[in-house]
């Protein structure tokens, strides 16, 4: 197979010498097109649900989308980023998706994003816990393109082009 | 691959209604070929040519594009053609078959066409006469006179060297 | 639109096959654990779990539907296995080791949805399912135990609560340590916190505290389950974290007695030096990588050429106006940034090759399989061994090793290693030990492949050879034992009905060095009877940069990894001798066959008459002279294959851009040895083969 790990820093190295990104910084998406209709972070430790639902989103052109593949990630961005929406999935290792939640319900600055919950079964306690801690609704593994899409569109309301 | 799925290659231009391809038509050997426009990369002068020994005749050799080393070909003698190169090829094509970029050595670029399905003539309505690199024949406009019509010798580029 | 599905079909295959090897990684750990009795870790087997859940997840989603159903019914049994509803043992063992190879065959399907693979996957469920059990009756909720918080209860996956019941049913006490992180650096930070924690205590979950933090820095309350007296708990975390109490009991409920009465061991390794330990090393590097596709690196290096050639022209203008006194400030300016720029070159290129680097241990994992089927298939007892397998090598040069160590793993386990009772009569222990070690020595690796075993016998090996016409019998009088050992080297030695066919082709001990010559290698073998075998595999660190002769022959311009060459000598045509039809000349009072590489190519040669050079070529023990018109020089070139069309073309293993699009092929030594040698049909033979 073509595909290979390496070391994150080993990367920036080489970035640092064709100069664009300075050493130390992490490793962020590029924006896609000009109108940014709104900004998203996706939380997941599996690596192909993050660029699954990355090109479900910015394929119209119309999200911003960070990725964070454990808690202590989405807690730096979270710290540092106001989102209107984040999709978490509850199974992490580590930080979970319901301590997520429950982070952010306290948080301030997360208080107008619109919370999306990943989890296997839609109906068991984990999504239970998910709404008292202010999931404002549910993804159940596996979901399709469509579904998001529609799920975000009726969050964020009509006002916004989510997708054609 | 049977010519059915080779006809995968001639990609309808997504704009047209009509399912019209763009062709790029070019000189070689007194014959005029046809390619897709979607598989064709860039168009060079030639550059310095490296050549292979005890290579099949249809391979020119290796030249070398912003450091990636490409093979080039010559097409006439791909299709087992009989001709004479008098003069040096006047340019490259850089063909993607799928897998690599291949360069096929031409004397000059004519024009690209649109094509119509309806001016395309497909090697297996023809008969198994043609070359596998060849899905068909096409007709365009011609250049010399207003009334005739000129044909070109539509190629496969997954089928050259890859696939 | 296009669906989405399509571009990120890639990444789900490389995230599956990475879940796979972890799989078989942790597999391997349970199994050793498993068969010295020892206890088994918890969070191995959460590990395993994870691995296939998370498969499992992915699998729906992107449509492969026969990965998904097997994935779940693994899930199903491990989880079983994880709330000691079932045990391990052998059979069990082998069904997960069997779904290995199932999940590899499925992810490599080209329809994954392939209705011909249904029977098959129906079956292998079924077996999976025939061992989990009955869920048991649960004897009221033993978190009622406790005294948890509701807070924290409520933010607790089921998964999470999965573990803490089953903790607090193997007796462990449930503890809450309250520490402070920076939030820079807090991936660093729980790795530590978690190999300070491993022997000790098992984690729970993490809670991030709003409490206590601010915009760098984050407390998190860990949830903590362990079986250590709770002074030395706090005398272990208390001093670099924050204060660890522990959760209070529920009174008036009798403890359940622990199930094991063992001590807990430290985490199982595959017997690797004491500061290597595998799946720690796996779960680190996890968070600090990123995929990348090497093409991608193929595409830098690329541009990395091009800059070079900038450099080059920057150079040129530098001594056009050298002399010139009107501008000479400018120019030697830029004649200094000229050079600090080809230093960065430089560096960008060294760290392109190092992201090109992964470690042997990748290699050394897949084998550790094959090593535990070889053995049990052979019904022979084998513990493995692993050093170096930090040791970093090109991934292509990984891909290109599997095969070959394969082999001569296959090897030491078929025909090295003795069966237990044999082993015991010569007073060996009843267990062989086979032993992977691998380092740098200068700019190569060195790779060494051990076993206890009988070792080969270099007499009967010289009888077979003789036997199967390969060698005189005369000739074979002379022959030293070290060159009789290498005789196992010869095409032809070994007959089919010997070879273990493993991967579907023909394999010999032939191949395996031909594929190391190929890579600019070397391989060589040390034995003793009775004692055992040791194979030495010595490679370049990459293949991408090589050290090559460049050299003229006909006006053009080739190059000749320097592996290859021993010794470059003029050409005197008068020298020359004709012996049974092949040109010869005398080196040093030994006899060199020489081929005139001009005439090999079909070109005519244009060089003066005396002007011309010998490249004394050098591989293994045979050497060739290769007659060229000119020597330019050495130059690290970076090969680049000809491309699938091309690869047809005898006797070159690559192309190199010397710099203003000028191309030089790149011989490729071993296929010109072999068509010199053992004639043109030999190197078809050998190529079909491979």
């Amino acid at each position: 197979m073509f595909i290979l790990r390496t070391e994150r820093a080993e990367i920036a190295f080489v970035l640092a010498r064709i100069g664009r990104v300075p050493p130390g910084s992490s490793l962020l998406p590029c924006t896609r097109g000009d109108r940014v209709a709104f900004h998203a972070l996706i939380v997941d430790d599996s690596s192909a649900v993050r660029a699954f639902v990355r090109a479900s989103l910015e394929d119209a052109g119309f999200a911003r989308v960070q990725e964070a593949e454990t808690g202590f990630e989405a807690l730096r961005l979270l710290a540092s980023n106001a989102f209107d929406v984040v999709i978490v999935d509850v199974n992490m290792p580590d930080i979970n998706g319901l301590e997520l939640l429950a982070f952010m319900k306290k948080s301030p600055r997360q208080q107008g994003a619109r919370k999306i919950l990943i989890s296997t079964q839609v109906d068991g306690s984990d999504s239970k816990r998910g709404t008292k801690l202010g999931a404002d609704a549910f993804l159940q593994k596996p979901f399709e393109v469509d579904e998001l899409r529609a799920l975000i569109r009726r969050l964020l309301g009509s006002a916004e082009e989510v997708s054609r | 691959m049977s010519l059915t799925q080779q006809k995968a290659t001639l990609v309808p231009d997504p704009e047209s209604e009509t399912g019209a391809v763009a062709v790029l038509a070019v000189l070689a050997g007194d014959e005029a070929y046809g390619f897709p426009l979607s598989v064709v990369r860039e168009i060079l002068v030639p550059p310095p040519l490296t050549e292979v020994p005890r290579a099949p005749e249809h391979f020119l050799g290796v030249i070398s594009v912003r450091s990636q080393i490409i093979t080039l070909i010559d097409l006439p003698k791909m299709l087992n053609l009989e001709v004479e190169q008098t003069e040096p090829y006047g340019r490259v094509l850089l063909v993607d078959n799928g897998e690599e970029l291949i360069g096929v050595a031409v004397d000059s670029v004519i024009q690209v066409y649109r094509m119509e399905p309806e001016d395309i003539e497909y090697a297996s309505a023809m008969g198994a006469e043609l070359s596998e690199y060849v899905v068909g024949v096409g007709r365009v406009p011609s250049r010399s006179s207003s009334d005739a019509q000129d044909m070109l010798i539509l190629i496969d580029p997954v089928s050259l060297l890859g696939g | 639109m296009s669906d989405p599905r399509d571009n990120v079909q890639q990444e789900f295959l490389a995230e599956a096959q990475e879940l796979v090897e972890a799989l078989s990684r942790d597999l391997l750990l349970l199994d050793e654990a498993h068969h010295r009795n020892e206890r088994i870790d918890p969070a191995l087997i959460n590990e395993l779990f994870r691995s296939v859940h998370t498969l499992k997840g992915i699998a729906g989603m992107f449509g492969y539907r026969h990965v998904g159903a097997v994935a779940h019914a693994l899930e199903d049994l491990l989880d079983d296995l994880r709330l000691a509803r079932t045990s391990v043992g052998q059979q069990l063992l082998d069904v997960l080791f069997d779904s290995v190879e199932r999940f590899q065959r499925l992810l490599a399907l080209e329809d994954p949805q392939s209705p011909e693979e249904e029977p098959g996957v129906q079956a292998y469920i079924a077996a999976v399912r025939s061992i989990g059990q009955e869920p048991e009756e649960e004897e009221g909720d033993p978190l009622d135990k406790y005294a948890i918080e509701p807070a924290v209860l409520s933010v607790l996956t089921e998964y999470e609560e999965h573990r803490l019941r089953a903790c607090i049913r193997e007796g462990l006490q449930l503890y809450r340590l309250r520490a402070a992180f920076d939030l820079a650096a807090i991936d660093d930070s729980i790795d530590t916190l978690r190999d300070v924690a491993l022997d000790d205590a098992e984690i729970i979950t993490y809670l991030p505290s709003l409490e206590g933090g601010n915009e760098d820095t984050i407390e998190l309350v860990v949830l903590l389950a362990s079986r250590v007296p709770e002074a030395d708990l706090k005398a272990h975390f208390e001093g670099r974290y924050g204060a660890i109490e522990a959760i209070e009991e529920r009174t008036h409920l009798p403890t359940l007695p622990p199930r094991l009465t063992s001590i807990p061991s430290a985490a199982v390794s595959m017997r690797a030096q004491p500061d290597e330990d595998p799946s720690q090393a796996s779960l680190r590097s996890v968070a600090n990588s990123v995929r990348v596709d090497i093409r991608k690196l193929d595409h830098l290096m690329n541009a990395v050429g091009e800059l070079a050639l900038v450099r080059s022209a920057i150079g040129r203008i530098v001594d056009r106006f050298k002399g010139e006194s009107a501008h000479h400030q400018s120019v030697m300016d830029l004649d200094r940034i000229g050079r600090g720029f080809e230093r960065q070159l430089s560096e960008l290129r060294t760290g392109i090759l190092d992201v090109r680097m992964v470690p042997l241990g990748q290699v050394f994992n897949k084998l550790a399989r094959i090593v535990r089927q070889a053995a049990r298939e052979r019904d022979k007892q084998v513990r493995l061994v692993v050093t170096g397998a930090d040791t970093e090598v090109d991934k292509l040069i990984v891909e290109e090793l599997t095969d070959p160590l394969m082999h001569l793993v296959r090897n030491a386990i078929d025909h090295g290693i003795e069966a237990a009772d044999e082993r015991t009569r010569v007073a060996k222990p009843a267990e062989g030990t086979l032993a992977f070690n691998a380092y740098h020595k200068g700019s190569n690796v060195v790779i060494e492949v051990e076993d206890d075993g009988g070792g080969m016998n270099a007499h009967m090996l010289r009888e077979t050879a003789v036997a199967r016409g390969l060698l005189s019998a005369d000739a074979s009088h002379e022959l030293t034992r070290q060159e009789m050992l290498n005789l196992v080297f010869l095409p032809g030695l070994s007959t089919t009905s010997e070879i273990t066919d493993m991967s579907g082709r023909g394999v010999g001990m032939d191949v395996v060095k031909t594929n190391i010559l190929r890579m600019g290698g070397m391989i060589s073998i040390a034995s003793e009877q009775g004692i055992g075998t040791k194979i030495t595999v010595t490679l370049p660190i990459t293949l991408a940069i090589i050290r090559a002769l460049i050299v003229n022959i006909a006006s053009r311009t080739f190059a000749l990894p320097i592996t290859a060459v021993r010794e470059a000598i003029p050409y005197v045509p008068e020298e020359v001798h004709t012996i049974q039809g092949r040109e010869v000349i005398t080196l040093r009072g030994e006899t060199l066959a020489i081929c005139d590489l001009a005439r090999l190519f079909g070109f005519r040669s244009t060089a003066r008459k005396g002007g011309r050079f010998v490249v004394v070529g050098s591989m293994g023990n045979r050497e060739l002279g290769f007659v060229v018109d000119e020597l330019i020089g050495q130059e690290d070139v970076i090969i680049k294959s000809l491309g699938k069309s091309l690869s047809s073309a005898r006797g070159f293993s690559g192309a190199t851009d010397l710099g203003d699009q000028k191309v030089a092929l790149v011989l490729d030594a071993p296929a010109l040895f072999t068509e010199y040698f053992d004639g043109p049909d030999a190197l078809q033979a050998l190529e079909t083969r491979l």
